[in-house]
């Protein structure tokens, strides 16, 4: 049999090197929650609709459980958990999260991790997006709570923060 | 949620993967391509796909980058949605394909999914193979002894039939100039099903314009039936005549002559044909509007 | 009673929620994000017919598969003494009440009934154990909908039933027939609300094991924690207090994490017959089917009004399916909400309704968000449009004439309720004030001239929550207990027997807390959803937490101050706390009748008559909570529900086909609102205090659902008013209405 049913995973997260030895078949988001005990990033579906498994894997927003772990081995991930570190200005949240913490954007916060990661890659290609933009752009991610208008509000907060911080995720 | 159990080997060259195909046609097992893995793992998931070998062929340089002369746009294989969208070059000739990828999916899968695999995989109701058709696209296949190319027109078979041999892949999607005189214009109209996204009825329409008569036109259609498809007749009544609306409204009415729709409970047949004609008419006449936009910027 | 009426000066602020940071952050405790050493887990084989005889079925194979630890199935289950799972509550006399077996063992009854459970030492290798696990079936031929279920000759899915009926229960007042007969104008109309699936991004899922000490620990996220306590020790014939339940974070319910669900029982079992943890996560599509579902009534009601367009009656029948069997509190949906909740704000003096309940081979109906209400809400003012169109009297001017004065509370109504408080009319005309104020004269104008057809309803409704059931808990007294203890630092803990998954309790209740003690907000902590650390309660459902929660915290608030005061006073609760070592106080919701919300909302549309696509263009709500504690979360609540109620009206559906093979079973076909569906909403508010409990709160977190569906159906039939289109069933998705459009020009 050509490749191989177990593969050796190697990737950074959230700025640390991880690996593990894992069955091929093991999704990304699996492999962070279950490898790595990061289990910020959430699943809410099988078929890849509702987005809450977002994180970024070379930067891009990406849904965690449709991409492999062994497709992501070699490769850069930044999971919700890996948001706030290093983010700039006061507080140890991430202006996205600080944004819906002001908005109240979030209710059972079972989607918002994958929310926040959805936004930043929304900022990071319209940093002054319009609401449309923002809910055209969100059609990859569900929310059953809020009726997504405290989240499009963060997502304008969040941008109107980020530009004056000169801010790009 | 789970896909079965399988082998994952990572292909580093195109020799690399005939290597492995071979191996696995060897040993009797299903060997699957994967690059984005956005149409085949979902599948897998559900355990409606579960192939013994998965073979990653996200690395392979060949398959990358988008080479654009005066004559043709190759864009490689493994470019994703979202490398496609920001190749500026396409955007602006092509409109349509920009129309297109704002509405494919989502940002995270357009992240992800290539263009390769949008052609391979043969899907009934995908936005792209829409614009492609349209656009008289080539499909460039390499095996381990040789290339061909294939007219996209001739690779879509059915659902999820094309021409592709197990032993075959889809190397690059060739894009000609367009050849007709005056200005281009292109557009791609999208009634998605409000759950997946996908295209109950998609319609691209490209028409080139000079001296207030089309000259060309070619329109396709995705979404209603087995395989996207070009709409001859509607080409056919467009061509060589001034963009009047009753005319529009006439091509459009024929977008689906003989064809026979899908019908289930996200939409009836009869629905698919009304959108179409629908779609039809507002490709047709936002491509109109930006073929002149064209002609007056000259 | 009157609402308390000391000074305050954190109730009624827009604090933002301390629950957020550990969300924001991803350090949530989800019942999937718990692990333990040496936990298996579980995966269910489930029926994929309707219904069906089962003939056999072979585990042999599935035992010996890799990493299977057991496999079990309802003989193993019947051997433990497990099962059954809870009856059906307040039926009539006579209803049938069949008994709901854990897993299936002669008879499927629904597509999703689960018959085999797998425990393997992966969910991955659990499930590939299934497809080795071989059950035979005899198909029989299946019904599925409340109409066809009723008939005589359908399908009989419970032994010893001479038909698919539970129960019939008429409600009556007066004289209906006569005033029908006396009637100036009559409508009538057949109105579905259709099945649909309450999707919360959490998939339901349980973790369970036998802890050192022997209790059976349940990790469930549930809306119910002492609830599902009791339940469990019934089933597993188990002391309550040798079960401990947590719930932890939960990622939204909508009411369906209330019932005790078959394949969580099973888990628990088999974590009990094992001596290890094992645990279960649901899958989405998976979902689809097990997971109950709401709504799913047929009504053929008619309403009567004399020449001054007062309604005097309503009539007529209402079908209700239950699925295969009940869970314990959706005939309350029915008998105790849709049904006596019809007349909603209008003085209707005579009535007469049958309300039916009837099993169908489909996923059992539980309670969702609204649960009877906004079905109810649905039928009555789609009838009261129609009922302005035959009268030709302006449809908000017929609700204001028919409404109940607001000189007439509290008011009893012709069904037995009585509403406490109340002014309609002002909630109406706010709601016409704001529907103007910000009315786009010019893009509707545009839409027009592009062919486009507008569309305005409106709808109001009475909305009952904050309901004690009349259950006794372990002391014996009926009521939500909370527990206020502050501690010699002058800390205050609040244990609340609700159970919040998402409205932001533990910081609406502090701010209540904080007040009611006069203590900084900071220096309060809320407890809820662990059955060893709060104080018994019914759980979160139904609009009841801050009502009958926050009841309870008003009244051990009130015995805590009293304590300081003894000490001496005036003597800061802190203070007096330091004294005595320590304060602790329990105070119960006691059993009042429950209060009575209501609003008014509005929708603007515009349909494409091309393709017959809706877009909606503006949402105005006015709700009438009464005393509001956090408006943030009110509003917040107020999107939520309206976005379901959106989902409802405009694309969601729970469909099968004619063998009962559930058609929507996964999030590819079942459409819930996106962010580019919705419009921006507007939010307001009229207040008219519940006069049932201190506080003179009323709750609100469902009036979204039951206030804008109607509201969007009356506009959307508004538009298409010019092709003498008179009703349409929900989902109004484009193809009906296109259909609909093509019908009626030829």
């Amino acid at each position: 049999m050509p490749g191989a049913s177990e593969v050796t995973v190697r990737l950074t997260v959230n700025g640390t090197a991880a690996a593990a030895t894992v069955p091929a078949r093991t999704l990304l988001v699996h492999f962070l929650r279950d490898e790595l005990r990061l289990t910020g990033t959430h699943v809410g579906c099988d078929t890849t609709q509702c987005g809450a498994c977002t994180v970024a894997l070379d930067g891009v927003a990406v849904k965690s459980c449709t991409v492999l772990a062994a497709q992501a081995s070699g490769h850069e991930i930044t999971t919700i958990e890996g948001l706030a570190e290093g983010s700039p200005g006061e507080g140890r949240l991430h202006p996205i999260q600080q944004a819906f913490r002001d908005e109240h954007g979030l209710q059972c916060g079972y989607c918002t991790p994958g929310m926040v990661m959805a936004i930043r890659q929304i900022l990071a290609d319209h940093p002054d997006p319009s609401e449309d933009d923002i809910r055209h752009a969100l059609n990859g991610n569900i929310c059953r709570c809020t009726g997504y208008q405290n989240i499009v509000a963060a997502a304008r907060k969040a941008a109107v923060a980020m530009r004056a911080a000169g801010q790009e995720g | 949620m789970f896909p079965a159990d399988f082998a994952y080997a990572r292909a580093g060259s195109l020799d690399d993967v005939f290597a492995l195909l071979e191996q696995a046609r060897v040993e009797d097992e299903e060997a699957k391509l994967i690059a984005g893995g956005q149409s085949l793992l979902p599948l897998m998931k559900l355990r409606l796909a579960a192939p013994q070998v998965l073979i990653d062929i996200a690395d392979i340089a060949d398959l990358k980058g988008i080479a654009s002369n005066h004559e043709s746009t190759t864009i490689g294989a493994a470019t994703t949605y979202r490398s496609l969208g920001q190749h500026e070059n396409l955007a602006a000739r092509y409109p349509a394909m920009a129309d297109a990828l704002a509405v494919l999916a989502d940002q995270q899968v357009r992240a992800r999914g290539t263009v390769g695999g949008a052609v391979a995989h043969g899907d009934p109701a995908a936005d792209l193979p829409a614009v492609l058709l349209a656009l008289d696209a080539t499909v460039e296949i390499t095996a381990r002894d040789g290339a061909r190319a294939v007219a996209l027109d001739d690779f879509l078979l059915g659902i999820y039939e094309t021409d592709l041999a197990e032993d075959e892949i889809v190397t690059a999607i060739t894009i000609k100039d367009q050849a007709a005189p005056g200005a281009l214009g292109s557009a791609y109209e999208k009634f998605a099903h409000p759950a997946s996204h996908l295209p109950i009825a998609g319609v691209c329409a490209v028409v080139s314009v000079e001296n207030g008569i089309i000259a060309s036109a070619q329109v396709a259609v995705t979404g209603i039936s087995p395989r996207p498809y070009r709409a001859g007749d509607t080409e056919r009544i467009l061509h060589s005549e001034p963009p009047r609306s009753s005319l529009i409204e006439q091509a459009a009415s024929q977008v689906a002559t003989g064809i026979t729709p899908l019908s289930d409970h996200h939409a009836s047949g009869p629905y698919r044909l009304h959108l179409a004609e629908v779609l039809t008419r507002r490709a047709l006449n936002r491509a109109i509007a930006r073929a002149t936009a064209n002609t007056r910027s000259l | 009673m009157a609402p308390d009426s000391r000074p305050s000066h954190l109730i009624g602020r827009p604090l933002t929620r301390r629950e957020d940071p550990a969300l924001l952050t991803g350090r949530g405790q989800y019942v999937d994000d718990v692990t333990l050493p040496g936990a298996l887990h579980a995966f269910a084989v489930r029926s994929p017919l309707a219904h069906a005889v089962i003939t056999g079925i072979d585990v042999d194979a599935a035992r010996e598969a890799p990493g299977v630890v057991a496999v079990f199935t309802a003989a193993d289950l019947d051997a433990a003494g497990v099962g059954p799972l809870p009856a059906g509550e307040g039926l009539p006399p006579g209803a049938l009440n069949p008994r709901h077996p854990v897993l299936a063992s002669d008879k499927a009854l629904w597509a999703g009934q689960p018959v085999v459970l797998v425990v393997a030492d992966t969910p991955e290798r659990a499930a590939d154990a299934a497809e080795y696990v071989v059950i035979d079936y005899d198909d029989l031929p299946a019904v599925t909908g409340p109409l066809g279920a009723a008939e005589d000759g359908a399908p009989l899915l419970h032994a010893d039933a001479a038909s698919n009926v539970a129960f019939r229960k008429r409600l009556t007042a007066g004289d209906a027939d006569k005033a029908f007969e006396q009637a100036a104008f009559v409508v009538s109309q057949r109105m579905t609300s259709q099945r649909i699936a309450p999707v919360a991004l959490e998939p339901r899922g349980v973790l369970a094991y036998v802890a050192d000490d022997g209790r059976l620990e349940v990790r469930l996220p549930t809306q119910r924690a002492h609830g599902s306590r009791n339940w469990l020790s019934t089933i597993l014939g188990l002391p309550a207090t040798r079960i401990h339940v947590r719930t932890g974070d939960v990622g939204g319910a909508f009411g369906a994490k209330g019932p005790m669900y078959p394949d969580q029982v099973a888990v628990i079992a088999a974590a009990r017959a094992l001596g290890r943890p094992v645990k279960w996560i649901e899958e989405r599509t998976e979902s689809f089917t097990a997971t109950t579902h709401g709504r799913d009534q047929v009504a053929d009601l008619e309403l009567a009004a004399d020449a001054n367009g007062n309604i005097t009656a309503m009539r007529g029948t209402v079908h209700a399916s239950f699925g295969a069997y009940f869970t314990a509190n959706a005939p309350g949906s029915l008998l105790g909400r849709l049904g006596p909740m019809l007349p909603q704000g209008y003085r209707i003096e005579h009535f007469d309704v049958e309300l039916v309940g009837v099993f169908a081979n489909t996923t059992p109906i539980g309670p969702y968000r609204g649960a009877g209400r906004p079905e109810g809400a649905y039928f009555c003012e789609r009838l009261v449009d129609l009922m302005a169109a035959e009268t030709g009297i302006d449809r908000a001017e017929l609700r204001r004439r028919n409404f109940i004065p607001a000189t007439d509370f509290p008011y009893t109504t012709c069904t037995g309720l009585t509403y406490e408080s109340g002014d309609y009319q002002a909630g109406l005309d706010l709601l016409l004030e704001k529907l103007k104020v910000n009315d786009d004269v010019e893009e509707r104008a545009r839409l027009t001239a592009n062919g486009q057809l507008f569309g305005v309803g409106i709808a109001s409704f009475v909305e009952p929550g904050g309901i004690v059931p009349k259950v006794p808990g372990p002391d014996g007294t009926v009521g939500d207990k909370a527990t206020v203890t502050v501690s010699p630092s002058g800390k205050v803990t609040v244990a609340v027997g609700t159970s919040g998954h998402g409205q932001g309790h533990e910081t609406a209740f502090a701010q209540l807390t904080a007040d009611l003690l006069d203590v900084p907000y900071d220096d309060v902590t809320v407890v809820f959803g662990d059955t060893d650390t709060a104080p018994f309660g019914y759980g979160t459902f139904g609009s009841r937490s801050l009502a009958a929660g926050g009841t309870a915290i008003h009244g051990a608030c009130q015995a805590v101050l009293d304590a300081a005061r003894r000490v001496d006073a005036p003597m800061s609760v802190a203070a007096a706390a330091a004294r005595l070592g320590g304060i602790s106080a329990t105070g119960s919701s006691g059993a009042p009748q429950e209060t009575y919300a209501s609003g008014s909302y509005a929708c603007t549309v515009s349909v494409d008559p091309e393709t017959g696509v809706v877009r909606l263009l503006r949402v105005v709500a006015v709700d009438d909570c009464g005393v509001v504690v956090n408006p943030l979360l009110v509003v917040g609540q107020v999107h939520g529900a309206v976005a379901q109620g959106i989902g409802q009206a405009l694309t969601e559906q729970v469909l099968y086909d004619s063998s009962g093979q559930p058609m929507a079973g996964s999030l590819m076909d079942y459409a819930v609102p996106f962010a580019a569906t919705m419009p921006h909403i507007e939010s307001y508010s009229v207040v008219t205090p519940s006069t049932v409990n201190p506080l003179g709160v009323k709750g609100m977190g469902e009036s979204g659902t039951i206030g804008v569906t109607p509201a969007l159906v009356n506009a959307v039939m508004d538009a298409l008013r010019p092709y003498g289109i008179r009703h349409l069933d929900m989902p109004l998705t484009p193809e009906k209405i296109w259909t609909a459009i093509n019908r009626s020009r030829n």
